[in-house]
């Protein structure tokens, strides 16, 4: 079963990997292809579409990040309730009373026992929560996302803007341009 | 020694070496190790992560609406309870420890007189050497008595729930000699040794109540700003106009509290008169200030007076000392201290609440 974590973490791995995609030299060099081929408009419009993707997307992570952080806040509550009753739920921490008041029973076995079944209740939906996304991660897709958005604009302008010079191409007599 | 009066050693070592206020002490030391706590690596503490709340205070929904009172009127209200409980508690068992010296003293005594061997000495002495021994059955009871006696606990006992308690409670102002400090200042307290529980009361802006005040223990005063910035014997103006806690360095960083104390609706001059309604419920009434939202030589004056009847050093500075000690806190020995009330006896002959200590 995919949890909210691998989910994101998937997406991450899917954000690098596209943009690694788009450092390498095939994708800088992609507008001017396009522009050999005549395909600048077709180039634009599938960068256009990957921008709107990726701008949606980042809208919907932004409209997660106060709920997740408020999640969290009570998450971190619960982790601190909970590691608080682990050490007595073992009737460790009460052992020293019994002992000091000479009692030969286990006077606080019932409340040893409560706690225990509380912080078995608990440690079941901290292990629920674990399966919400971690403010951190939803920072790094956010940043991952505008560190995308900023090369599809690079692409983007590279497409749209005239073509450079081309001294090099001898088949350029004219110093126009190829568009 | 007679079998009628076994020697207790064995049991008694054992309720000797117990300590009744271990369990509260490990409870106290897991939530302070809990929140400063992370559960994954490159998370933030859970201090931090609670204090986030701050940001939706207002939005009054569900979340908010759980996580707030828990933390403020569960688990401050908790620990500060339990605060003055433990200074309640040690002055008791410091009269009960005396009172078990006396018992002790006395019991050892009595044992000695009620033993076989006493009464055989006893009989010869007087030449009745057949005489069965009557205080023979006072014995056990003696016994009984002492037992009970060393089921008393030490006042040292509370030294552990002491530590815990300062540890969540204490405030660590960064220097007051600081270069450069001045209105703009907006760093005053060091996040990293101050108690975690004070910061999340800040972060909330939420007060926390100072009880027992004064010398019945009957005052209380409610704290928000005080400590939130450094305060010095300068017009409001020239204080600090703003106060900010932040967690992390660099960008990652986030704000934990802030206090504004410039403009309208800002905390100007509230934190001062949080000081001085800390000293008038103690008693430190002298001498009477014009504004209690100052800090002057009249404040001064009147730490003064407070620093001397508490052995503080005397500087007329709202210094870390004198800060947590106005708490109930001893940072000379990281423990919980009363504040001690105004008692003009405890000032020497002709003390000057204008001067500060030499040197």
């Amino acid at each position: 079963m995919s949890t909210s974590v691998n989910i994101f973490g998937e997406l991450n791995s899917f954000l690098a990997s596209l943009d690694d995609l788009l450092k390498t030299s095939a994708a800088k060099n992609a507008p001017s292809i396009a522009r050999r081929l005549g395909a600048e408009k077709q180039l634009a419009a599938a960068l256009e579409f990957l921008a709107d993707a990726l701008t949606r997307l980042a809208r919907a992570l932004n409209r997660l990040h106060d709920p997740v952080l408020k999640a969290d806040t009570v998450v971190a509550s619960f982790e601190v309730l909970g590691d608080s009753l682990e050490d007595f739920a073992d009737g460790e921490a009460l052992k020293e009373l019994t002992r000091m008041l000479a009692l030969r029973n286990a006077p606080f076995q019932p409340l040893v026992d409560g706690i225990h079944t509380s912080a078995a209740y608990l440690d079941a939906a901290l292990r629920l929560s674990d399966s919400l996304p971690d403010p951190g991660e939803l920072k790094d897709t956010s940043e991952r996302l505008n560190a995308l958005g900023a090369r599809l604009d690079e692409l983007q302008a590279a497409n749209t803007a005239p073509a450079p010079s081309q001294p090099t191409l001898p088949q350029s007599t004219n110093g126009g341009t190829l568009s | 020694m007679s079998d009628l009066n076994p020697s207790p050693a064995t049991g008694t070592a054992t309720a000797e070496a117990a300590n009744p206020f271990t369990a509260i002490a490990r409870l106290l030391r897991l939530v302070r190790e809990s929140l400063e706590g992370i559960k994954r690596q490159g998370q933030a503490p859970r201090w931090v992560r609670i204090a986030r709340i701050r940001a939706y205070q207002k939005d009054g929904d569900h979340i908010s609406r759980a996580v707030i009172p828990a933390v403020d009127q569960g688990l401050i209200y908790a620990v500060l309870y339990l605060a003055g409980l433990t200074l309640k508690a040690r002055d008791l068992l410091t009269t009960a420890d005396a009172a078990t010296a006396a018992v002790e003293v006395g019991g050892e005594m009595l044992r000695t007189i009620t033993t076989d061997d006493f009464n055989r000495s006893l009989s010869k002495v007087i030449g009745d050497d057949g005489a069965v021994n009557p205080l023979r059955a006072a014995g056990a009871v003696i016994e009984g008595v002492m037992d009970l006696a060393d089921k008393v606990p030490e006042p040292e006992d509370l030294d552990q729930i002491d530590e815990e308690l300062y540890a969540l409670l204490c405030l660590k102002q960064l220097p007051l000699d600081e270069k450069g400090l001045g209105a703009t200042t907006e760093t005053h307290v060091d996040l990293a040794t101050s108690g975690k529980l004070r910061l999340l009361a800040m972060a909330l802006a939420r007060p926390i109540a100072i009880r027992s005040l004064g010398k019945d223990k009957s005052g209380e005063q409610e704290v928000t700003f005080l400590g939130g910035r450094r305060l010095w014997p300068v017009a409001e103006a020239a204080l600090p106009n703003r106060a900010e806690g932040r967690w992390g360095a660099g960008e990652d960083s986030e704000t934990i509290y802030e206090f504004a104390f410039s403009g309208a609706d800002s905390a100007a001059g509230l934190d001062i008169a949080e000081a001085n309604g800390l000293l008038e419920k103690m008693g430190y009434v002298e001498p009477a200030v014009t504004d209690a939202t100052v800090f002057d030589a009249l404040l001064q004056r009147r730490l003064r007076r407070f620093q001397k009847v508490n052995g503080l050093t005397v500087n007329g500075q709202l210094d870390n000392p004198t800060l947590n000690r106005l708490m109930h806190l001893n940072v000379a020995t990281t423990s919980l201290k009363w504040a001690k009330p105004f008692d003009a006896g405890a000032l020497p002959e002709g003390f000057d609440d204008t001067r500060n200590d030499a040197g």
